[in-house]
């Protein structure tokens, strides 16, 4: 199984979206990191084939997805950005509806149970949707997506609006269902693939700036990340002239992390980057 | 696709505010009805009507000398009580000899005499109607003569048609149509199930983009063409079903309220249809009207529909919904010029569809003259299928609004 996105461009009128996107998609989590309004929904609803794109193609197995998309769309899970489902529905019905127009014709009660099972929502299986918790709905997300057993999963802003402990059972469970298939995962939380993603795709501004695993985007910024501790009066010139990841105050002293080229300040010292400062260093804003 | 269709009918009666809404409307239409058609709310009313009725008796029925004959005695005997009297205008007289009058129920000979009076003129015109149709045959031959004369091929077909609509006519029968003429003029039902028809549809296709479904259903192999012939045909069976269960709840409550007397009468013995072209039984034109109804009900689902499929908020297609509907009102006002021509694709026509067979009126094909309503059912059969074409096309592929994604 092969996906390769060749030279996407997509314009909404004047505004470029996309701009001559091009990657190969292999087995395991993928991290599609970038900011708001980068363009990564606008990829994703090209890859489920929900947008057309200006230019360009995808190929399934070296064949344009709008060929024969019905074969690819049945080796496609997808999971939208903040679903909210249908309210009357119950998760039980809701994914006989999902298997349904899956065109799936006997999905067994034994495969949602299992799924109902793997998402631990057995005991909610029978309420309603619209008393289902944020983190239900994403897991119920994850549920409809894995009901034809894809090849694929695309998962739009996942953890969009979960708490930390919701974000963590997210994050596993994407972890155990990352084998044997191809994950998308888009994200602006950096933490949200910083420890599953094998590789990590950087979009910004609508253009694929950085790809790579995780290790080798954070060395190639090694020696660009400085720490230096800084008394109030020293502060404001730092803030406005270096890109902050992190300040940490102790008393009336600032321990400041910045991205910058060079020695930021005599008494600086150069520190192991994290996957935030990559992203910091590429994109010029990072989101906690 | 069977379980597609179960599911998006799920979605639209598992709605609550909807089938509040349908069951409320339902009680209004009744209440209205009653409100508006019953006679016996008031009490002065009810005796008239009872008198009425009890006269009418000896009359209904197919049409004989006899009955004739008794009426005209009737009528002749209350003609000299009334003489002798000389009280019958003034209603505070005769209230104790109601047991001496001729129907048995009301104060004075003087009513009595009236609806005798009434239902003879009535009697009268059913049974000279035929006579009635063969003096415009015998109008229409002369015109028909002059027309082959001046070699006017429209007005020749025209006058033909005249002649195989109206030849052959005959009231044998008596009945209290007139009620009827009400049932077929009552629009308020329309309105109400207009309100539902838009409401259903409102959330069909924006429904899903508010819940933030759209791109899911458009990333699985069913969730484009198979999901609108779903969503197509849940809209259609739900219409069907509000249609048949306001339909029933007038019948019902017009049955209760006014008595409808002689379905099986021939359509023209209704006063206000003498003149129509069609050789139906009242019975057979309720149905042809009902089903000319709910085909005007399916047109305007289908405009809610591609609504639907153009706007993201079920609220703004309601709205458009609305506009477009005032609109069309508007629009159904007027006649002649291109307006009348455009009226034909106005759905609004066939929800007062009883107005185009009120006389004969066509419109010339080529050539040929058509009956409007056949033009009009015609048209907007076409406008569905129009209609139908561009909710599928819009859902399918995805020329929907493009919105700019994050």
């Amino acid at each position: 199984m092969s996906i390769e996105i060749a030279h996407i461009t997509k314009d909404y009128g004047k505004k470029r979206a996309l701009d001559d996107v091009s990657l190969q998609l292999e087995h395991g989590v993928i991290g599609l990191l970038g900011a708001n309004g980068a363009g990564k929904s606008t990829l994703i609803h090209i890859l489920v084939t929900a947008l057309a794109p200006t230019r360009g193609q995808v190929l399934y197995n070296g064949r344009d997805i709008r060929d024969r998309r019905s074969g690819y769309l049945e080796k496609l899970g997808y999971m939208p950005q903040s679903p909210k489902f249908y309210k009357n529905y119950t998760a039980e019905e809701f994914l006989r509806y999902i298997a349904a127009l899956k065109g799936m014709k006997h999905t067994g009660k034994q495969k949602i149970d299992e799924l109902l099972a793997f998402v631990n929502l057995t005991e909610s299986r029978k309420t309603k949707i619209g008393a289902f918790s944020g983190g239900m709905l994403q897991r119920l997300g994850i549920a409809q997506a894995l009901l034809n057993d894809p090849e694929i999963l695309i998962l739009d802003e996942p953890t969009a609006g979960l708490d930390p402990r919701e974000r963590i059972r997210f994050r596993n469970l994407v972890s155990d269902v990352s084998q044997n298939r191809t994950v998308l995962l888009a994200t602006h939380i950096v933490q949200d693939i910083e420890y599953i993603a094998n590789r990590i795709i950087l979009l910004h501004e609508g253009k694929v700036c950085r790809s790579d695993t995780p290790d080798a985007l954070c060395k190639e910024i090694g020696g660009k990340v400085w720490v230096v501790i800084a008394a109030g009066r020293d502060l404001e010139p730092l803030l406005s002239q270096h890109k902050i990841s992190n300040i940490h105050r102790e008393g009336n002293i600032y321990r400041v992390r910045m991205v910058c080229e060079e020695k930021p300040h005599p008494n600086a010292l150069a520190v192991t980057p994290t996957l935030e400062e990559v992203f910091l260093y590429h994109a010029g804003e990072v989101s906690l | 696709m069977k379980q597609l269709f179960a599911h998006e009918m799920k979605k639209i009666f598992s709605n609550r505010l909807f089938l509040f809404l349908l069951l409320f409307l339902l009680f209004v239409d009744g209440l209205y009805i009653y409100k508006t058609y019953d006679a016996y709310r008031d009490p002065y009313n009810k005796d008239a009507s009872e008198a009425q009725w009890e006269i009418y008796k000896t009359v209904e029925g197919e049409i004989t000398a006899e009955k004739v004959n008794a009426l005209t005695a009737m009528i002749a005997r209350l003609e000299a009580d009334n003489a002798e009297s000389g009280s019958g205008l003034d209603p505070s007289m005769v209230g104790d000899n109601a047991g001496e009058t001729e129907s048995g129920y009301y104060y004075s000979a003087f009513w009595d005499l009236t609806v005798a009076r009434n239902l003879f003129d009535k009697l009268s015109d059913a049974y000279y109607y035929s006579r009635d149709m063969e003096a415009l045959l015998t109008e229409n031959e002369a015109l028909l003569a002059l027309y082959r004369g001046k070699g006017n091929t429209a007005l020749v077909k025209q006058a033909e048609l005249i002649a195989e609509s109206y030849s052959g006519r005959a009231i044998t029968a008596y009945y209290d149509t007139e009620t009827y003429g009400s049932y077929f003029a009552y629009d308020f039902s329309s309105f109400l199930i207009l309100l539902l028809v838009f409401l259903l549809t409102a959330a069909l296709y924006a429904g899903e983009t508010e819940s933030g479904m759209r791109y899911l259903l458009r990333s699985t192999p069913g969730g484009r063409l198979r999901l609108v012939a779903a969503k197509q045909c849940a809209m259609a069976v739900s219409v069907t079903v509000i249609c048949l269960l306001f339909f029933v709840c007038d019948f019902l409550m017009f049955l209760w309220c006014v008595r409808l007397r002689g379905g099986g009468n021939p359509l023209y013995s209704i006063a206000a249809f003498s003149e129509t072209p069609l050789h139906l039984s009242i019975g057979g034109f309720a149905l042809l009207l009902a089903a000319l109804k709910w085909m005007g009900f399916l047109c305007f689902g289908q405009i809610g529909c591609l609504f639907s499929s153009l706007f993201d908020k079920s609220f703004l297609v309601f709205t458009a919904d609305l506009l477009l509907c005032f609109a069309l009102m508007l629009m159904s006002t007027y006649s002649g010029g291109i307006l009348e021509s455009l009226n034909l694709f106005n759905p609004l026509q066939l929800l007062i569809g009883r107005e185009m067979f009120y006389t004969f009126r066509v419109v010339n094909l080529f050539g040929t003259p058509v009956f409007r309503y056949t033009v009009c059912l015609g048209c907007c059969i076409g406008l569905w299928l129009l209609l139908l074409g561009a909710t599928a096309a819009l859902n399918n592929a995805g020329m929907m609004r493009r919105r700019r994604s994050a």
